[in-house]
Parts: structure tokens; sequence; C-alpha cells
């Protein structure tokens, strides 16, 4: 722990218990001023729920919360606010209708006791946006700021409330390398006035390097604490799932000559002058996996959307020599692409059906599980049988309902859905996103297994770590166009975080 | 006033107040304009006789009444398909406090009538959370069979009141008009006068202004000042800002210390209120409670609403369009072509716009279209008389057709928010 | 098994209670004895004639249930059956009316155009939503707003038949008219409609719980974005169910105009959408539950008719249906409420037995 400072945050003997469930057991915490205290953990480790308690959204059922040394209640975030804490969450609470003073100043107005004074509080947002480097458009409707934006809005309105205790939750989770360095460099300059920043993250990497302390939380329990000068990522992760991190076995057979997908000028038209993506071609062989790297919104959505045939786009997408750019989802499915969405709750399972009907989601006009018009439900039971049992879903059986499975789980239930319906070409987006490392080890093996079966996939990644790990070769995305085609031996998380930051490109791309 | 829509941008923030007013002047004129052209093709005087619109404006005044009024409960994120029954529940309302306290005393029964079910709707759909929708629906029928059988019990044995009316209310709501222009407080009346004279441009507006400013009933002006003053309000006080908040992203809200569930109550009750002084309303002009007197208003209150994009503007837009053209339904048959062909013009023109903005073909055609249609409707087809009857309904549809509407609905609307501190 | 009967028929008979319990206390806060009043609607409503007429009455109920159900299950209202059923009474009237041919080629003819009548006017809004993305219940208001006067006019001008106070279309002769079912004199018959609402709520059942098309309407419902990445069109989905609602919608006028006036006329039950609505809601759209209540609302509605003789407000009824609406909303928070805490015990008690074996194994 780091000498020399007075304690301002003290947390000692939290506990919170939902229904049956202890997301946090006994837990200590202590924050000295000036100091970035880390605190990392797996999903669902109770990093969060701490948080929320420290941040007033919740209350303890035991243990104490002291500031500056006199023990505090909060009866609401109000009371957190007025002591100076101050949360980040890590998926923005914004309204998208509203401009972003109204959505910093919310619940805090300035003006008189009915009315706002809009243009006191404009200047008043703007004047701290110059002052603390987080320079917003003022009058601007939130809906069409960036990401990257719209966290600056979500930090400004912490700190329009004079927060000296300032967390975030997962903060770079959307941001590039370069991005995230200018955060932490503006969070070190609040520590050297006094203030304290709390943040929640699972990058070790990140961890080690901007935080001078670091908590260590497992299934609720504090089971360690850290300084980085004293400690490596892998001693962290240890602490954290007491398994090693995943290690992707090295591939054996290589790279076949069959073409599986292959793109010319695919391109996909928007609102705006520059189009979300745009003369996209590239080509996956069999058994390779080929991975799109790239900040969130730069095209992979799109790219996706075009490929499995959701989006209205031009250009040729061809499947195994087979012209399917005319071709609807159901017939692109049908004809051996898999998917693996991005947000497995949007559109990859539907949480208040059984995994007997998710089991043939995507899949449902084909035998045996359609006869004629009718819905053979024993044919679809088997279907989830087999993936529960190959894949290792725990949690229920072809008769439970997909919500009560954890995020794990459903996405190891999605994988083996598609894994085992033998497709020729797998796209999957995010494919260990929000899931614990056991399950994740899970996933990367089995897709390693089945690239070595000679499955073409293209993985589309926000994880560079899984980017790296997986793919042969990578390909980056940066407003919607190719910008690099790199192998992905000896290659660098820094040179992709260039090519996919715009810092470099054009040079090397294919 | 013929509603031209191209859909309102969702600009709140008057920065460029001297603009807009321009702008709309513009449109007014352009409007006017487009009116003395009608008049004349059709041989149509209703189109600009004050008996027109002095009715459009009394027609107008219940629709954007209610209609407002689901802004409030709507942009805080509550679904409202009961103001049906807030609006009976007004009329009743009015009907009794009316009976022994005169006009005035009438309009706030129908607010405390409207609140009455408006308290309920929040309950329920608040703290129970049940499905908003069918708790509306439930409202409707509730309202209507709780009328009829609490007039049975209390208007029957009245003087003068039966199962269906409540006891006729003496006197009414003074009415104004303009001093010196249309005849207020006793002074001459020269815009009746100019009006009468037929001269081409000058009696046409003389009849437009003295319509919408003779005998105007004090109550409609009431009425239609809650408009601006729902502006006002969104845009301008801390209630509406977090009443906007709570229709987009509570989570938001809550998260900042506000309050979702207090302002989500009392933009419903207001909502209500506001329902229920419509009803008010049309008790006055019945002088008194009658069964069935709402006939559907509440609905056309709701459709204007999303007519009008959720916006104060809007809504009065949409609530002008249907009042206008049910006072034209209601008139002669010419006036009825007269209006079909402003409207015909009117999407003929924004269907050529729009293929000259290269809006895209299927956005131009269906306005393109329907405009000849209407056009050849108003110049050449014999029309039968009770198509007017169906007139607000029909060009409100036609609208909608042609605006092809960028629905912006408030984002959290209809989805539950449960109280803060709600363990998993 | 029994536990499962249970929670299902728990919301509805929680539901029925409840408006039992409210109307009682209107009535008695009026002045009522609402002991006799439920007792003098009991005696009635169970005679043979009333249990009969409860049968025909809950009929196009029924049909107006189903065809919320349909929407419903598609996530949508369908609040435009009331403008559909009257457009396509009227359709049905005047086909039945004037054909000329035998009652086996007419019937099936007039089912049918009454129930494209019905499809054709939910097809506008359907259109309009999925095209314009206008939302389907302004446009669904307006065209119930249009039809009534459209057919209002019609009627008046067009299809007037017979003179006299009671407008009207032509009179439906024997080659038209549906002919009883059961006929045990008196005034005891049951319509012939009834095998087609039990072949219509069957077709429902297999439709929705076992075809694919059924599947993938409930994955549309539950998740549009799934749907689509599944392959599922859920614009088509959306048009077909809410053209499927308002064509069984189309027969909800039916029954009163082919079996019991005979024409179309002023009689014409107007409130059919609400409480067919109310039957869906109670019965959770299922083809089964919501033949029960619409059973049970039919029953309440005949028995409530005696009230008037016996100087009772007969609004009794309509309080009745109103309150039901309410409380079956109400009867599944309870439940629901119940079913977690119920839950959450056998949660806690399984924790501190397997915390108590533990600790008698140490």
């Amino acid at each position: 722990m780091t000498d020399g400072q007075e304690v301002l945050v003290r947390l000692s003997g939290i506990v919170k218990r939902f229904g049956t469930f202890t997301a946090n057991d006994r837990i200590d915490l202590t924050v000295r001023a000036g100091s970035v205290h880390a605190v990392v953990g797996e999903n669902g480790a109770g990093k969060s729920t701490l948080m929320k308690i420290l941040s007033g959204e919740e209350s303890p059922d035991e243990g104490t919360i002291e500031i500056d040394d006199s023990p505090v209640t909060f009866r609401s975030p109000r009371d957190a606010q007025a002591a100076g804490i101050g949360i980040v969450h890590q998926h923005f609470l914004l309204a998208p209708a509203l401009r972003v003073w109204e959505n910093i100043v919310l619940a805090d107005e300035p003006g008189p006791p009915v009315l706002i004074d809009a243009a006191r509080a404009r200047r008043e947002v703007g004047e701290l946006a110059e002052r603390t480097g987080f320079p917003v458009p003022v009058d601007a409707e939130t809906a069409d700021l960036g990401v990257g934006m719209r966290q600056r809005v979500e930090i400004l309105k912490v700190l329009y409330r004079d927060a000296r205790i300032i967390i975030l939750d997962e903060p770079t989770a959307v941001l590039v390398p370069a991005e995230a360095d200018a955060l932490f460099a503006a969070m070190r300059d609040f520590t050297r006035a006094g203030a304290a920043v709390i943040f929640i993250s699972h990058k070790l990497d990140e961890v080690l390097s901007f935080a001078d302390d670091i908590t260590v939380i497992r299934a609720g329990r504090v089971v360690g604490t850290a300084v980085p000068a004293e400690t490596t990522a892998a001693q962290l992760a240890r602490l954290m799932v007491a398994s090693e991190m995943p290690v992707v076995t090295p591939r054996e057979s290589p790279v076949s000559e069959r073409v599986v997908l292959e793109t010319r000028g695919l391109t996909v038209a928007g609102v705006d002058a520059v189009p979300p993506l745009s003369d996209v071609a590239f080509r996956v062989h069999a058994g390779e996996i080929v991975g799109v790297a790239g900040v969130e919104g730069n095209g992979q959505s799109e790219l996706l959307a075009a490929l499995i045939g959701r989006a209205d786009a031009t250009g040729t997408v061809l499947l195994d020599g087979d012209d399917v750019s005319a071709a609807t989802t159901v017939q692109r499915r049908a004809r051996g692409m898999g998917y693996i969405s991005e947000d497995r709750h949007r559109d990859g399972i539907v949480l208040p059906l059984a995994l007997r009907e998710n089991a043939v989601l995507g899949y449902q006009q084909l035998a045996p599980v359609r006869r004629g018009p009718w819905f053979s439900r024993a044919a679809a039971a088997k279907a989830a049988a087999e993936i529960i049992t190959a894949f290792d879903v725990r949690g229920g059986d072809p008769s439970t309902r997909a919500a009560t499975l954890s995020g794990g789980n459903q996405q190891k239930f999605i994988v083996g859905r598609e894994l085992l319906r033998s497709p020729r070409l797998l796209l999957a987006a995010h494919p260990t996103r929000g899931v614990d490392i056991g399950a994740q080890a899970a996933i990367w093996s089995e897709l390693t297994a089945a690239r070595d079966r000679g499955l073409a996939t293209l993985l589309v990644s926000a994880d560079l770590d899984e980017i790296l790990a997986l793919s042969d070769r990578i390909l980056v995305l940066h407003r919607g166009r190719i910008v690099a085609e790199l192998d992905a031996r000896g290659i660098d998380a820094g040179t992709v975080g260039e090519y996919m930051t715009g810092a470099r490109g054009g040079e090397e791309a294919a | 006033m013929t509603a031209v829509t191209t859909t309102p941008a969702a600009s709140a923030v008057p920065s460029s107040g001297r603009r807009r007013a321009r702008r709309v002047l513009s449109w007014v004129l352009l409007g006017f304009g487009l009116l003395l052209i009608a008049q004349w093709v059709c041989d149509a005087p209703g189109l600009s006789s004050s008996s027109t619109w002095g009715s459009a404006l009394r027609l107008t005044v219940p629709i954007a009444v209610v209609a407002v009024g689901a802004l409030y409960s709507e942009r805080a994120g509550v679904i409202n398909v009961g103001l049906e029954g807030m609006m009976i529940g007004g009329t009743w309302g009015a009907g009794l406090f009316g009976w022994f306290g005169g006009p005035w005393v009438a309009l706030i029964g129908g607010v405390v009538g409207g609140l009455v079910f408006g308290l309920l709707m929040a309950v329920l759909c608040l703290e129970l959370g049940l499905n908003q929708l069918v708790v509306g629906v439930a409202i409707n029928v509730l309202a209507a069979a709780l009328a009829r059988f609490l007039s049975d019990i209390v208007f029957s044995g009245l003087d003068g009141g039966s199962v269906a009316r409540s006891p006729r209310i003496e006197g009414n709501v003074p009415r104004v008009s303009l001093p010196f222009l249309s005849g207020g407080f006793g002074t001459p009346d020269p815009l009746r006068d100019l009006e009468a004279t037929g001269i081409p441009v000058l009696s046409p507006l003389a009849g437009i202004v003295g319509g919408l400013t003779r005998d105007v009933s004090l109550a409609a002006i009431i009425g239609l000042a809650l408009i601006p003053l729902t502006a006002f309000v969104l845009w301008r006080t801390r209630f509406g800002l977090r009443m906007r908040a709570s229709g987009e992203e509570p989570a938001a809200l809550q998260a900042l210390g506000g309050h979702v569930h207090r302002t989500r109550y009392l933009a419903v009750l207001v909502g209500s209120g506001m329902a229920g002084f419509a009803g008010g309303y049309l008790v006055l002009i019945s002088q008194g409670y009658v069964e069935n007197q709402v006939a559907g208003r509440g609905f056309i209150g709701l459709a204007t609403l999303i007519f009008g994009n959720w916006m104060p503007g809007g809504v009065f837009a949409g609530s002008a369009l249907f009042g206008f053209s049910d006072a034209v339904g209601l008139g002669r048959p010419e006036t009825f072509r007269g209006m079909l062909f402003v409207l015909g013009a009117v999407f003929v023109v924004l269907g050529a716009v729009r293929l000259r903005r290269r809006l895209g073909v299927r956005s131009a055609v269906p306005s393109l279209i329907l405009g000849a249609v209407l056009l050849v409707a108003a110049l050449v087809l014999p029309l039968p008389s009770a198509l007017a009857t169906a007139a607000p309904y029909l060009v409100t549809l036609a609208v909608l057709v042609v605006a092809g509407t960028r629905m912006r609905p408030p984002r959290a609307l209809g989805r539950f928010f449960p109280r803060q501190n709600s363990s998993r | 098994m029994i536990a499962r009967i249970l929670r299902t028929v728990a919301g509805p008979v929680i539901a029925i209670v409840l408006a039992l319990v409210v109307t009682a206390l209107f009535l008695t806060v009026s002045g009522y004895s609402a002991a006799s009043a439920f007792e003098v609607m009991w005696t009635y409503g169970t005679t043979p004639e009333s249990l009969a007429s409860t049968v025909n009455n809950a009929i196009p109920l029924y049909f107006a249930g189903i065809a919320a159900a349909f929407s419903l299950r598609m996530g949508l209202f369908n609040i435009g059956v009331d403008g559909q059923y009257r457009v396509a009474a009227l359709v049905g009237a005047v086909v039945a009316a004037s054909l000329p041919f035998p009652l086996w080629i007419t019937l099936p003819l007039t089912l049918l155009a009454s129930a494209a009548a019905g499809a054709a006017w939910a097809l506008v809004p359907a259109l309009l939503k999925v095209y314009r993305g206008v939302n389907e219940v302004i446009t669904s208001i307006l065209m119930n707003a249009i039809a009534t006067t459209v057919v209002a006019v019609l009627l008046a001008d067009v299809f007037r038949s017979g003179g006299g106070q009671n407008t009207g279309s032509a009179p439906i002769g024997e080659n038209g008219s549906m002919p009883a079912l059961i006929d045990l004199g008196g005034r005891v018959q049951i319509s012939g409609f009834l095998p087609i609402a039990v072949l219509l709520g069957i077709g429902f059942f297999l439709l929705h719980e076992r075809t694919v098309w059924g599947y993938t309407v409930t994955v549309a419902n539950l998740s549009p974005d799934a749907a689509e990445s599944a392959g599922i069109s859920v614009r088509r989905r959306i048009v077909t169910s809410l053209l499927a609602s308002g064509a069984i919608a189309g027969l909800v006028g039916l029954p009163h105009v082919l079996g019991t006036a005979h024409r179309l006329d002023g009689t014409l039950p107007t409130d059919l959408m609400f409480t067919g609505l109310a039957a869906a809601l109670l019965g959770r759209s299922h083809p089964i539950g919501t033949a029960l209540g619409a059973l049970v609302l039919a029953f309440v509605e005949r028995s409530a008719q005696v009230l008037g003789i016996v100087k009772l407000p007969t609004e009794v009824g309509t309080l009745f249906l109103a309150v039901v609406l309410l409380s079956s909303a109400l009867g599944y928070w309870v439940v629901e409420n119940g079913e977690r805490r119920v839950a959450l015990m056998a949660a806690i008690r399984r924790t501190r037995a397997g915390r108590a074996k533990e600790a008698s194994t140490r």
C-alpha cells in the first residue's frame, strides 16, 4: 500500500446479499487520497456491486463506509454525491434525446426554484469541460455523439458535482489504446489535486500500468491486494481465477488453399457522407481464423450484417465459390453460414424461451425440426441435448429457460449450436464478451478445434488479446475500410492499435 | 389552418426565435394564398367564413387539450390509452359540480373527474407495474360503466336529470371578442362588416380573423393557452427536464438522485387533469353532462399526440387540422371540396419537392398520387355528403401517409421502471 | 401437474373474484343489496334459455377474443377490431342477402367474404406500420372512426332496405342464415356457429404451438433482432398477424347478422371488441382460456339483464366487465409475485437445509 497519504475512503466488512446469493462477503477496501486504486476480478465477482454500494445505488446489509475517517450512510445516490463520490458507469446512463448540457445538469439544474437557467447551465458546463480537458459540444443532441464523446459526458456529469472520489467502471472497454492513455492522464491530474480514483477493470496490463494499488476480488471476497511494482499479470490472474489464463495451443495443420469466403467491393451505404462500410475485400480460407480488429463503431456491425444478409449492401459475397450476394439470411444459413452474434441477448438467444427452442434458432426451416408445416419439438429437444452434452453447458436441460443460465453458459450454448451444424463458414462476433475465464477457455478451444477440422472463421472482436491469440491473419477496420492486413505471428498490440485509430494506415493494406 | 407538415425538426431550444417566427409567417401567408385560390376555384366561400373558423376553433379545443394531457403522461414514459375514460370522468364530474356550482365550478369538476382516473392509472401502472395498455383500456370501460351507474343513482333523482343526462347547467363561462375588431366589450365589429362586403382578399381575411376572435369562450382560451404553457414547462422548467429524462432514460435520472416515480406520478396526474378539463369544456358546450358526449375524442387526442410527434407544436397542428376538417365537414359540400383542393395541392407540391430533392421515389410517390386523387375528387367527382362527416379522420390519415413520419416516441415509453433499491 | 393447473387457473379466478367483490362494493355503497342482486342474477342466468343464450353470445366474444389473441401473440394490439367487424358485418349481410345459391354454398361464401373484408380493413394500419413506420394504434383508431361513418352511410343510402324506423340491410332468407345446431324448442337453441368457433380455437392452437410458423411468430415477438438474424422476416409476421386478426374479427358480427337479426341494422352490439379483449386477457391468449373467459363474460351480461326488472341498475354487467379487465391484469401480478415469493422461500429452505447438513457432517 502506498504510504504517506491519508485514507480517503475506507470500506470495512461490506456484506451484500441478493436473495440467497452473496455478492459481497465481508469486503474491505482502503483508498488513499491522491491515488489510483484498481479493483480487479472476473465477471460476477462482485466488483460492480461493491461500487454500487459506494456510490449509493445499493445499501450494504452489513459493514461500514468511512469517508475522511467519519462513517457515512448513503440512503440514495444523492447522499453519495454530496459526500463527493461520483461513478462513471460502464453502460452510460445518458438520455439520447436530451442535449449534452441537459444530461449533465439533470437533477441539479442551476436557477430559481421552478425554472432552469439554461444560459448559466450551458456556460458552466462549457467552462468545466475546458478546464478539466474534456471538451464536448455543449448543445449537441447526445444521440449524435460517438462513444468516446459520450464517455466524456458521463465523466463531466461526475465532475459537475465536484466529485473527489471518482469511480470508473470498465472505462476503457470502448476506447482504443491512445484514448485510454489520455483518460488515465486526465485521471492523474485529478489525483494530483488530492482526489482518489477507483477503477474497475479486467484488463490486467492496463491495471499494472496505471494503478497505484490493486485489490483482487473473487467470488465476493477480497483474495489479495498488490502494488503494481511488485506483481505480474500472471500472478494477478491466478488470484482472480485460481486457474491459469487460457493458452491457445499452437496450430498443427496448415491453412488450406480452398477459399471459403470471399468478398469484393462490399459496401454499405448510410445516411452520412462517409459510408459505414466501404469497398471491403478479403478472403477466408478453410482451416483459418481471420481476425477483424477495430474500435467498435468502425464498420464491424455493418460488415457482419452484410455477410449474414441483414444489411442493404452492394458488392459481391462468395461462399465456397457460390455467389450469395442476393441470398436471404435463411438461404445463407442453410448453405452453411454459422453466426455467433455480437450481442447474445439481442440476437443470439431468446431469453424467455427454453433451450429446446433456442437450439434451432436460425435452423427452424430445416429438417429434422421441420416436418412439412409442423415443428417437431422432439427433434428440437434432441438438438438441445446434444449441444448441452458436447459443450458442457451447465445450468439446465432442454426445457430450461435460457434466461436462467449464466452468461458464460449461454454463450457456450450458442457456440455449440453453431458449431454442431458443421458450418463451412463461421462468423463469430465477440464470442467471449462478458464471459468468465473458464467459459472463455472452453470456447477458445472449441474454436481452434473446429479450425483444425477445416472450418473457416471470421472473428470480429474488440478484445485485442482474443484477436491476437486466435487469429492467423488480422484485418483492421477503420472508418469502414480495411486499412491493414497483418500476419498474426509476431505482431504486437501497439501496432494493431495504431492502425485501429488511424495513426497508421494504408501503406501496409494487402 | 391548413397544416403543412414538413415534419417539425425536434429543435426544442428557440435559438433562432426570430428566424422561426419569420418562417411560420411565410407558411401562414402561403396557406392563406392557397385558401384564396381554392375558394375561387371551387366556389366555396365557406373556406374562409367566420362561421367555419369559429366552429373550427371550438372543435379544436377539446382535442388539443386532451392531446396535451396525453403529452405529459407519454413524455414521462407512461402510455395512456385511457384518455377516453378520463374525459368521460371529466364530463361526469363537470356535470355534477356544475349542477350546484355553475359553469366555472363545472370546469373544476371536470379536472377532478379526470384526476380520479388519473390516480387510478398511476397507482396501477406505477406502483403495481401492470400493463399500461390493459389498464388504459380498462379505465375506458370502467369510466363509461361508472358514468352510467352513478348517473342512475345521482342524476335520475334530480330535476332535469336522467340516467343519460345531468341537470342543465345554468349560465356559461363568459365569451370575449377582440375590442374594436370583432365587437368585444360593446365596441363596433368592423371585421364582420368587412367580411360581408365581399372584397377579394380582405373579406376572406376578415372572415378568418373574425371567426377566430369573435365570441371566444374563456374556457377555450385557457385550454389553448395550455399548449404554449406546456412547451415552456417541457424545456424551461426542472419538472419538464426530469419528465423528459423519465421518458428517455429513467435510469439516468435515478442515478443522479432524481425521483422517477414521483415525476411520472405527477405527469400522469397533470395529464389526466387536462383530459378532465377537456371533458368539462364539452359539458359547457352542451350545458350539461350527456351520455356518450365524448364520442371517441379521447382516442383522437391520443392519435393527435402521435401525429404531432409528441411535441406541443405538432399537437397544435394536428388538433387544428382535425378541428378545421370537422368544421368543414359539418358545413356545406363546396367547403369540403375546397379543403380537398387545398390538401391535394399541398400534397402534390410536397411530392414534387421531394422528387426534386432526390429524397427517393418511395417518399414522393404516395404524396403525388394522393395529391392528384384529392385534386380530382375536389374538382370533378361527386361526393356523398356523408363522406364529409368522416373528413377529419380521412384527412389525418392522409397526412400520416404522406408525412411518412419519422416518429420519435419517448425511448422509455411503456417500459416499467422498478422502484429504487429493489433487490434482485 | 396439479400445481401447474392451479397456477394457470389462479390468475383468472382471482380476477373474477376481485370483480365480484368490487361490484358488490359498489352495489352496497349505492344502497342496494349485493347478495340479492347476485342471487337474482344467478337464478335467471341458469335457466335453460339463459344458458343457451350465454353460449350463443359467447361465440362472437370468442371470435373477438381470438382476433385479439392473434395479434397479441405478435405483441401487437389490434385496436381496430371494432371497425373491422362492422365493415365485415355489412359485407356479410349484403352477400348473404343477395346470393341466390343454396345454403351450403352461400354460407361459406359469406364467411369468406366477411373474413376478407375484415382483413382488408386491417390492411391499412398494417401496411402503414410496416412501410411508413406509422404507429398502428392511431391508424386503427382512425379506421374505426371511418368504419362507423362509412357503414352508417352505406346502410342509410346504398344498402338500405325496408322503410320505417329501423334502418337496415335487406333481410337474409333461409338460404343465407345460419341454422341452429341444436334446437330444443322453446327458446333454447344453440347457434350453428359453435362448431366454427371450436374449429377456430383448434386451428389457433395448432398454428401457434405446433407449426414452424408459430415458432417464428413466438421468436419474432420475443426478440425481433434474434428473429431477423435467424432469417425470420418480422415485417411479414406483423402484416400476416394483423391481417389474420382482422379476418377473424370479420366473423365477430356474423352470429348476430346471420342468426339473430337476419340483417344488419342498429341492433348490432357495439362493444364486442372490448369484451372480446377482456376474454382474451382473462384466458391469457390461450384458446381454451379465452373460451372460458368468453363464457363467463357472456353469462354475466345475460344474467344482468334481469336486474332492470327488479329495479336494480343494469350497469352491473358493464361494471363487472370493466373490473374484470382491470383485475385480470392484477390477478397475474398477484400470481407472479406469489410465485416469486414461493420460489424464494423454497430456495432459502434449500440453502438452510444444505448448511445444516454441512454443519452436521463436520
